[in-house]
């Protein structure tokens, strides 16, 4: 076909529709506007590193104040025991609400206790679970998921990290005026994070292990964690990040019909409700699993996870599926069909 | 909803900052003149940018900051492009590879399935579009700018940056496809 045939039925019926579809196309602003481009930051559009570097100098200014009003206390015995110090990094205070356990997850069934729900202001909540899942592996795995309106990203316990980190699409999906930058899995004992991003200089005090900030630039984040007086406990940066994917292996996936990789989903889910079910859970209709106030939720879903991970280990024996690997999309067995597939 | 695991190396996606909240234009190297020929130009050429992307994506979002990245792109050289709609077009084509590239990387990166994927409110509406959709991204390209915008064989190659053996290569593979499907 050289050039646009007018005789071609093709033409019409693709053009129409074509045509139709384009109607459909959002519409720009009326008039060209110019190029320069706004910060998406909420607090701080356009914000001039000028102020940056004034609230940088009136933070530490307000630290070293504080540390000396602390020591001036200490040199005195007789006054009375002063308040511990409260240590905050430098910057702004970009606070989480702690929503308590959410009642309604998309990662089910869990327990309550491992289910909370986090508000960032001008965000729908966010749903930090623990749960279990089959994809596609030899067994089921344990995730730690973090999601916004029904999409999310998971962490499983086959990674090389205890940490991990997410982006929403909370532009995209039209529920908020910027991107959060997620960090689930802090260290134990973190009880104050810092973010720096660009000029952007936060601080936030997590929720469950769990803290999430404006993603404004967006390339070179350096994440923190303090504990109460300030020591570091973790830094999160794109040398970790880099070190950590480039020591990333994904386990072998099955090759299984769709119809079987649907039944051992159902079977990671059908046996975590029994097994919760059967050590005294209640499951609510948000999949979320409720136990009598004496029960250790956490020991009963560890319990649990090894029954799962069990009894699919035992189903995926029994279909016997060939497996590959995800990364080269080369089979263990040579005869693969996968094995002439490019990626 | 996007999101990524942090040991599957992240993909940004660019929206760090946006382009949607253009400000006012003061003076930029160019001089009023070729400003006052660009607004003309981008009224003129503003919607089938967008449609362009839209059609190419499916994504409203995606296709006005695609189409506004073209238009920014063409600001900068348009005293010195003879033919800017062809430019605006490639601009627009390569932003919509550039889009696609990175979410075929995601995809490759995050060997976990995730349930709950975001759900998208203008997805295709059925029939000949959905077919279109199936399409590889190369033959969906050369399918709309051939029924769609009316280009010849040369002009598709110009926008997608290829031969034009190559584009007509992609015409007829996607030809075939819809015509199988379709008559």
């Amino acid at each position: 076909m050289n050039e646009l045939n007018t005789h071609d039925p093709l033409n019409s019926i693709v053009g129409d529709a074509l045509r139709a579809d384009a109607e459909r196309a959002p519409r720009l602003d009326g008039e060209w506007l110019g190029i320069d481009r706004m910060s998406m930051s909420p607090t701080a559009a356009h914000r001039p590193r000028r102020a940056v570097f004034a609230s940088t100098v009136a933070a530490a200014f307000v630290l070293v104040a504080g540390l000396a009003a602390v020591a001036i206390t200490n040199d005195n015995d007789d006054a009375p025991a002063a308040a511990p110090p409260v240590w905050v990094p430098v910057g702004t205070e970009f606070a989480l609400t702690d929503l308590g356990p959410a009642s309604v997850v998309f990662d089910g069934p869990v327990v309550e206790a491992l289910a909370r729900q986090v508000g960032v202001e001008g965000h729908p909540p966010l749903i930090i679970t623990t749960s279990m899942a089959y994809s596609g592996n030899d067994t089921a795995v344990e995730q730690f998921c973090t999601r916004q309106v029904g999409g999310g990203a998971c962490r499983a316990d086959w990674g090389n990290s205890s940490w991990s980190s997410a982006i929403t699409s909370s532009i995209d999906n039209r529920v908020a005026d910027y991107d959060l930058w997620t960090l689930e899995g802090l260290p134990a004992g973190t009880a104050v994070v810092s973010y720096t991003d660009g000029d952007e200089q936060r601080w936030q005090r997590p929720v469950d292990g769990f803290v999430a900030f404006p993603n404004i630039v967006g390339n070179d984040e350096i994440v923190v964690a303090f504990d109460a007086v300030g020591n570091e406990l973790g830094r999160f940066d794109s040398a970790e990040q880099e070190a950590a994917a480039s020591d990333f292996t994904a386990p072998l996936l099955a090759d299984l019909s769709r119809a079987d990789y649907e039944q051992l989903g159902e079977l990671t889910s059908d046996t975590m409700a029994g097994c919760l079910t059967d050590n005294g859970g209640t499951i609510s209709n948000g999949n979320v699993a409720t136990f009598p106030v004496d029960v250790d939720q956490v020991a009963v879903w560890n319990g649990c996870v090894t029954t799962v991970k069990l009894a699919v280990t035992k189903a995926v024996e029994a279909i016997n599926p060939r497996f590959f690997n995800p990364a080269t999309q080369q089979a263990e067995n040579p005869d693969s069909p996968f094995d002439n597939q490019s990626d | 909803m996007r999101f990524w695991s942090f040991w599957i190396r992240v993909q940004r996606f660019g929206r760090a900052w946006h382009l949607r909240g253009v400000k006012a234009f003061e003076s930029v190297e160019g001089g009023q003149a070729v400003t006052s020929g660009f607004e003309d130009f981008y009224r003129a050429h503003r919607e089938r940018a967008v449609e362009l992307a839209w059609l190419l994506t499916h994504d409203g979002w995606i296709a006005e900051d695609i189409a506004q990245d073209a238009f920014i792109s063409l600001f900068h050289v348009f005293g010195e492009v003879d033919n800017r709609a062809a430019y605006l077009r490639r601009c627009v084509v390569n932003g919509v590879y550039e889009r696609t590239r990175r979410r075929q990387r995601e995809r490759r990166r995050n060997a976990l399935v995730i349930a709950g994927q975001p759900q998208s409110t203008d997805g295709p509406t059925g029939g000949v579009i959905d077919l279109v959709a199936t399409l590889p991204i190369d033959q969906r390209t050369a399918v709309v700018l051939r029924y769609w915008a009316g280009l010849r064989d040369g002009e598709i190659a110009d926008a997608m940056g290829i031969k034009p053996s190559s584009a007509r290569s992609h015409l007829s593979r996607a030809s075939t496809r819809l015509r199988k499907e379709l008559l």
